[in-house]
């Protein structure tokens, strides 16, 4: 029975935003002021809610005659896991982001700043769950033969991040059809006056969640994966990684358009970018066109209605936009050293970085099209030689950029040769701080931080001379890009591993670290069996022990290694095992150095995120 | 007026320069690292030219699994049912690596031995599931 009513309130919520359409659609360009009962739209969010916690039941108390509940769980499962296997799946974490999609319309409409805001996010919600209900349905039964038990929650899922990593993630994504909604609304309205800092705001909040979420996603694989790296190129990370360039884009040209009225077109046609950008990622990850790690039960079908819902929205925002009366101020750029320059400069390469990135992820399915059906991978090296030069511009500018000032005001020459006094002192003082392994990449590193830092630092110290205002939310973003760009660099060249057969009374060494295998220890969890392999290590000055795991999940019949990890802001220790080769072990050690920086910076970058958002609601 | 028009050409000039190098930098990049796809088979058929790493997927062939006992050297045999190619590769398998299941390899290719090696095996994080290619390779 719950399920038939999680269904009917998925229906409902459908129902309600398709009827607010439809009812105004003809009064659109006559009539400024089309209204809603708080009333419908509480009940609105509250039927998804409670369409969303009917299949949470179903989840938890183990209803496998739900198809979409016998597919990923099983009765064995934790309960906190069950929970969570609700997203584990394509069906659940599509509803899950329609709960996050009526959770955000909610809010603007409480903040109400346009109706016409409501109608589109209207919009994009019907499309959302009419694809839910017609084509991806996640209360569907097996009846009349329900089975006897489920067939488990993949076991790489069963995992603490798991429950936070995709929320956060859908939170972000399901945040930007806001700067959306709100560009499209300012197209027919133009009284809609502060659209631009609104469509800001809403942005930062988007770009917050995704950079936890994505973050979150990179220190997932790092431990779960076993292989120690921490971002693989996978489309699925592509797809979450072109919306967040796009949204940083958004942000600063959001800015320039509120605080100058500049770039206006522009921020419109960004902020449909970036929701189609994020479509496209939801439409390679489930439709199954590329190969990635993050396997949906693919269906072609549900990939064919994704692009027509993609289709849609790009003709229909085109021709509201085409409509549009928007205005510049004019395309001043002022001088080649004001704000508005290094905004320029900042979209640019984001969006090219972007293009980029996306081009790499889809390039297989172009090839396929045009060579008649050959396969091919796009690998790392491309990414990475495509995305370390223009992040290299992206954070060399990024210093100046800060200091600058909007062309109404004058930037003196002077500003800028204290810039790049404090820029080489930095740079130098960083390369004296890692003389002993100092190489092409440390220095290229050293240079993007110095950039960064100096211009926070020599803007800190204007801001305060001139007894004006930090703009502290800005200063946390962006130094947390340094201190993740400091991470990246330092582990990338410092890194070092060591691939062997562990034997027991056979120490080996890592750098200084002196390792030794002693044995292992079968163990029994709810749901999974393993072996515990335990191993010594001794340091200059500790000595501790670690435990690897090889799980075996007998419900999904498959293998998982938990690797050992010693954690530490200056380097981690990892080791990861293979087989066991007779009385040994396969082992892969290996050294990280700093890698815990790239994902402290995303920290901070989000909380500065968060911060511009308590100075939005106080002001 | 004038001023407003040069500014202005100064901005276009800089997103057409720097358009004009990404797109020299993607083409670069990309020319040299494409990985084609190539069952077995097609390995007879139609080796690989150019210097480019490949990658060859198939059905782990039973018992031919080889480890070396005392260093991280394997070797295995894929087929895709008609023909079969070697494989040698050093360090960790990946959790899902069995014999008779899909595997993707990617490595370079030696034309003279008929063998792949490998510096990087690929097998999914899931039972049921084949490498897309592979399917496609089994069912041709």
């Amino acid at each position: 029975m719950i399920p038939e009513i999680g269904l009917l309130f998925l229906v409902l919520a459908f129902t309600i935003s398709s009827f607010y359409i439809f009812g105004n659609f003809f009064s659109f360009y006559r009539n400024n002021n089309f209204v809603i009962s708080p009333n419908i739209v509480y009940l609105f969010f509250l039927s998804v809610l409670l369409s969303f916690l009917c299949l949470e039941i179903s989840f938890i108390t183990d209803d496998f005659s739900v198809l979409y509940v016998a597919n990923n769980s099983n009765e064995n499962l934790p309960v906190y896991y069950k929970f969570a296997a609700l997203w584990g799946g394509h069906e659940g974490s599509m509803l899950l982001y329609l709960l996050f999609l009526s959770l955000w319309i909610l809010i603007y409409y409480l903040k109400s700043q346009s109706s016409f805001g409501i109608f589109f996010l209207f919009v994009i919600f019907s499309l959302f769950s009419g694809f839910v209900i017609f084509t991806s349905n996640p209360f569907e039964r097996l009846l009349p033969f329900p089975p006897e038990g489920g067939l488990d929650l993949n076991p790489l899922l069963q995992d603490f991040a798991f429950t936070i990593h995709p929320p956060t993630l859908y939170l972000g994504y399901t945040a930007l059809t806001l700067p959306f909604a709100i560009a499209m609304a300012r197209c027919v309205d133009s009284n809609y006056k502060n659209w631009a800092s609104d469509l800001k705001n809403w942005s930062v909040i988007s770009w917050s969640f995704l950079t936890l979420g994505i973050a979150l996603g990179s220190w997932w694989a790092y431990y779960e994966l076993g292989w120690g790296g921490w971002w693989f190129w996978d489309p699925v990370e592509n797809s979450s990684l072109i919306p967040w360039l796009i949204a940083t884009a958004l942000i600063h040209s959001a800015i320039a358009t509120s605080k100058r009225n500049i770039f206006s077109k522009w921020t419109v046609l960004l902020s449909l970018g970036a929701i189609l950008s994020s479509y496209i990622g939801l439409f390679l990850v489930r439709s199954g066109v590329v190969t990635s790690v993050h396997t949906f039960a693919l269906d072609p079908e549900r990939g064919l209605i994704l692009l027509f819902i993609i289709l849609f929205v790009l003709i229909f925002s085109l021709i509201i936009y085409s409509r549009s009366k928007l205005t510049d101020l004019s395309y001043t750029y002022g001088s080649i050293l004001s704000r508005e320059f290094f905004f320029l400069i900042n979209n640019v390469f984001l969006i090219i970085l972007a293009v980029a990135i996306l081009f790499g992820t889809i390039y297989p399915i172009i090839y396929e099209i045009f060579s008649g059906g050959k396969d091919i991978a796009v690998g790392k090296p491309y990414f990475d030689l495509v995305t370390v030069p223009i992040a290299f511009f992206l954070a060399f500018f990024q210093g100046f950029g800060i200091l600058s000032n909007w062309s109404s005001r004058t930037t003196e020459p002077k500003t800028l040769f204290v810039y790049f006094a404090i820029l080489i002192f930095l740079t130098v003082s960083l390369s004296l701080l890692f003389l002993n392994n100092i190489s092409i990449s440390i220095t290229v590193t050293n240079l993007m931080i110095s950039s960064i830092l100096a211009g926070l630092i020599y803007y800190a110290f204007l801001q305060i001379k001139n007894s004006k205002k930090v703009n502290l939310s800005m200063g946390f973003s962006h130094f947390g890009i340094a201190v993740m760009i400091l991470g990246i660099g330092l582990v990338s060249s410092l890194e070092s591993q060591k691939e062997l057969i562990a034997f027991k009374e056979k120490p080996f060494e890592l750098e200084n670290y002196r390792i030794t295998y002693l044995g292992e220890e079968k163990k029994i969890a709810q749901n999974f069996s393993s072996d515990e392999v335990s191993f010594k290590v001794n340091n200059s000055n500790k000595e501790f022990n670690l435990i690897a795991e090889k799980r075996y999940y007998p419900v999904s019949k498959s293998i998982m290694t938990e690797a050992a990890i010693f954690p530490s802001i200056k380097e981690d220790l990892y080791i990861s095992i293979g087989d066991q080769v007779e009385e040994g072990w396969v082992v892969k050690a290996q050294l990280k150095p700093f890698v815990r920086l790239i994902w402290l910076g995303a920290l901070i970058m989000t909380f500065g995120g968060f911060l511009s958002l308590f100075r939005f609601k106080s002001s | 007026m004038k001023q407003l028009r040069l500014k202005r050409l100064y901005g276009v000039f800089f997103i057409v320069l720097c358009s004009a190098l990404a797109f020299a930098l993607v083409y670069l990049a990309i020319r040299d690292n494409v990985n084609l796809f190539y069952s077995p088979s097609d390995l007879f058929e139609n080796p690989p030219q150019g210097r480019n790493a490949i990658r060859a997927g198939g059905l782990v062939e039973i018992g031919s699994l080889k480890r070396s006992t005392d260093s991280l050297d394997i070797e295995f045999i894929i087929t895709d049912l008609k023909k079969s190619i070697a494989v040698s590769y050093t360090g960790i398998l990946p959790d899902l690596f069995k014999e008779n299941a899909g595997v993707v390899a990617t490595g370079y290719f030696d034309k003279s031995k008929m063998s792949l090696d490998a510096y990087q095996i690929l097998a999914k994080h899931d039972e049921n599931y084949v490498p897309k290619e592979v399917k496609k390779a089994l069912e041709k």
